[in-house]
């Protein structure tokens, strides 16, 4: 097990190093005078040079990078242009609601999704399972985003059921937090639970016309167990890995589900430093992500490598 | 193909380019994929639906009421005879609106699907034709750049090339690349194990021959399935984008802009946001059926790279 997570952490490394050079690049390519934003409209030619000196603003783009990824290491990601705060307290400000968001997210989609997938696939066929074929369909093509705007007008501008708009912190206040999460949560969660169900589906039907199952069956055991032992288990291998994958997905469509409802998160961050010009914010919302993602998809590999020990010894 | 022993010459192989034969197993393997999926009425169905959706997309304009431009004094007014599906929040024809729209949105999905097909091809076949170093360092770069939400590196693009119709479309298509090349990579490396590349390596055919005749047939269908769902997800890419306020700009529309503007307005007329986000998902959900239903017509393809590689929201 050791071995798998060593191997696999090792492989990221070279990923890591081409991450952190994308990103500073396209800081680079953004442009704008870096030293003029740190320094304010009002200041002197004197104060800019002093500025200059400090970030390292008059050294090549190779230079600055190495400054750039020896802060990164040290966990500074430079100064907001913006907000004339480091960037990395801002992220810490920002990332916990984009991760709430995200995970309650998750949370939706194997609530909805898994019993989809369960029902369709042990009924695979039936009437419900072509019925529920169709809607997984729609759900898996339409815009997430579209769907839940119509969510914010059915069930809070209409029905006054949830807040249409803010976020509470957890910490704060759980129910508040619950009542005003669950809204973008769902809009998240739209665009995912039908692959879900949909590879669930797929796996039953497929694990269910394999040898060993009918084997089962001749040897005269309940179809709930078999179903539920042995069938969903093996179902369940390829399903853990596309949830994992969902992820980059997910943080993808935060991004809009945060402007529908107005949330402060990454999204958010990332489309204001857009409009400011403020590449230092936009590579640390790029970087911070991609290690998020990276991360989530080695936990997925090593889930995967310990429930299917095939994997794990090859 | 009629078999000749005893002969297998490079020279043969050119002639067998130039007769028939190969001409008409290619179009017998074609026409079953054609029955087969014309048998089935969904897709079918699908089929006229985009069919319908590109006419208006390259019509649209030529056929609209009114002007991009032309405004009138009632705004977000209810449809009537003279603005069959009403006035929008400024005063525009939202029937007009939307054929100049499709014709935006519609061009941008497709020309971003097609431009990241190509290149990410490119890629794929290089990298996966010559192996090696080569390879390895091109496959890390593509998972450097998977390992990026779609959507923000999206955005990221756009905070270079600035914001608009055109380099949302570039960024959508760099977005698009490096699904392809992993996709045309993995094909290309099963299509390296088949008896007849190795049989044509043999006889000495040379390597852009080989890929051309040999292997450019052999992934040909998961690339035709994976163009179709990348057509739905730029579809819906582009919508987001709109929404976001990072694709065309005013005077211009898109569907996706029509949903941002439309949004400011939800609370008393729903029908803004309503029209065309039903168009994205109609047009979006007939081509994942059309992909579908290509899949199974044509025995191959994969279904996990179409659906997560690009920024579907």
């Amino acid at each position: 097990m050791l071995h798998v997570v060593t191997r696999r952490l090792l492989s990221l490394v070279p990923v890591i190093f081409l991450v952190t050079l994308v990103a500073f690049f396209l800081q680079v390519l953004m442009g704008g005078n870096a030293a003029l934003a740190l320094a304010g409209m009002n200041a002197t030619p004197a104060e800019i040079a002093q500025i200059q000196q400090q970030e390292h603003l008059s050294e090549p783009p190779y230079v600055r990078y190495w400054y750039w990824l020896d802060g990164a290491v040290h966990g500074h990601l430079g100064i907001s242009y913006a907000t004339q705060r480091p960037v990395t307290s801002e992220l810490a400000h920002y990332f916990p609601v984009t991760a709430s968001l995200t995970i309650a997210a998750l949370v939706l989609i194997v609530v909805i999704g898994v019993p989809l997938g369960i029902l369709q696939g042990m009924r695979a066929g039936s009437a419900v399972d072509k019925g529920l074929l169709g809607f997984v369909s729609v759900a898996i093509s339409a815009p997430g985003f579209w769907v839940g705007t119509m969510l914010v007008f059915l069930l809070a501008v209409k029905v006054k059921l949830f807040p249409a708009l803010g976020y509470v912190p957890f910490q704060q206040s759980p129910v508040e937090w619950a009542t005003h999460i669950f809204l973008p949560a769902l809009t998240l969660a739209l665009g995912g639970f039908g692959i879900i169900a949909r590879f669930l589906r797929t796996g039953i039907v497929g694990v269910s016309n394999e040898d060993f199952v009918r084997a089962l069956h001749a040897r005269g055991l309940s179809k709930r167990r078999i179903s539920y032992k042995h069938v969903l288990k093996n179902a369940s291998l390829s399903t853990i890995t596309i949830l994992g994958l969902n992820i980059g997905y997910l943080l993808s469509g935060a991004v809009i589900v945060e402007q529908i409802f107005t949330l402060p998160g990454m999204g958010t961050y990332a489309l204001t430093s857009i409009q400011t010009r403020d590449s230092p914010a936009i590579e640390g919302v790029i970087l911070t992500t991609a290690i998020v993602i990276m991360l989530v998809n080695l936990l997925t590999d090593v889930t995967y490598s310990y429930l299917n020990p095939k994997v794990r010894l090859s | 193909m009629t078999i000749r022993p005893g002969r297998v010459t490079p020279d043969m192989l050119e002639e067998e380019e130039a007769s028939d034969d190969l001409g008409a197993a290619q179009a017998y393997g074609l026409r079953r994929v054609f029955t087969r999926f014309g048998h089935r009425k969904l897709a079918m169905a699908a089929t006229a639906v985009v069919a319908i959706g590109i006419i208006l997309a390259v019509i649209g304009p030529d056929i609209a009421p009114y002007g991009l431009e032309q405004t009138f004094p009632s705004y977000n007014a209810p449809p009537s005879l003279h603005h069959l599906l009403g006035t929008d929040s400024i005063g525009h024809d939202e029937l007009s609106q939307l054929l100049y729209a499709m014709r935006s949105s519609v061009f941008s999905a497709g020309f971003a699907a097609i431009l990241g097909a190509v290149v990410g091809t490119l890629i794929g076949v290089i990298s996966g034709y010559a192996g090696g170093a080569l390879d390895w360092g091109v496959m890390r770069c593509i998972d450097a750049l998977m390992s990026f939400p779609g959507l923000l590196l999206i955005i990221a693009l756009i905070g270079v090339m600035g914001t608009g119709l055109f380099p949302a479309t570039i960024a959508l298509a760099i977005s698009f690349v490096p699904g392809f090349a992993r996709l045309v990579r993995g094909e290309v490396l099963e299509a390296r194990q088949r008896v007849f590349v190795a049989a044509a390596k043999v006889t000495g055919v040379p390597s852009h021959r080989i890929v051309r005749k040999h292997i450019v047939p052999t992934i040909l269908p998961s690339f035709i399935v994976q163009l179709c769902l990348t057509l739905g997800l730029a579809l819906i890419a582009e919508g987001a984008l709109g929404f976001l306020g990072l694709g065309s700009q005013p005077p211009q529309t898109s569907l996706g802009q029509m949903l941002q503007t439309g949004f400011s307005v939800i609370n008393t007329t729903v029908r803004l946001v309503l029209i065309p986000g039903l168009v994205i998902t109609v047009l979006a959900t007939s081509l994942n059926v059309i992909a579908d239903a290509l899949r199974d017509s044509l025995g191959r393809g994969s279904e996990v790279v179409g659906l997560l590689a690009g920024p579907k929201a």
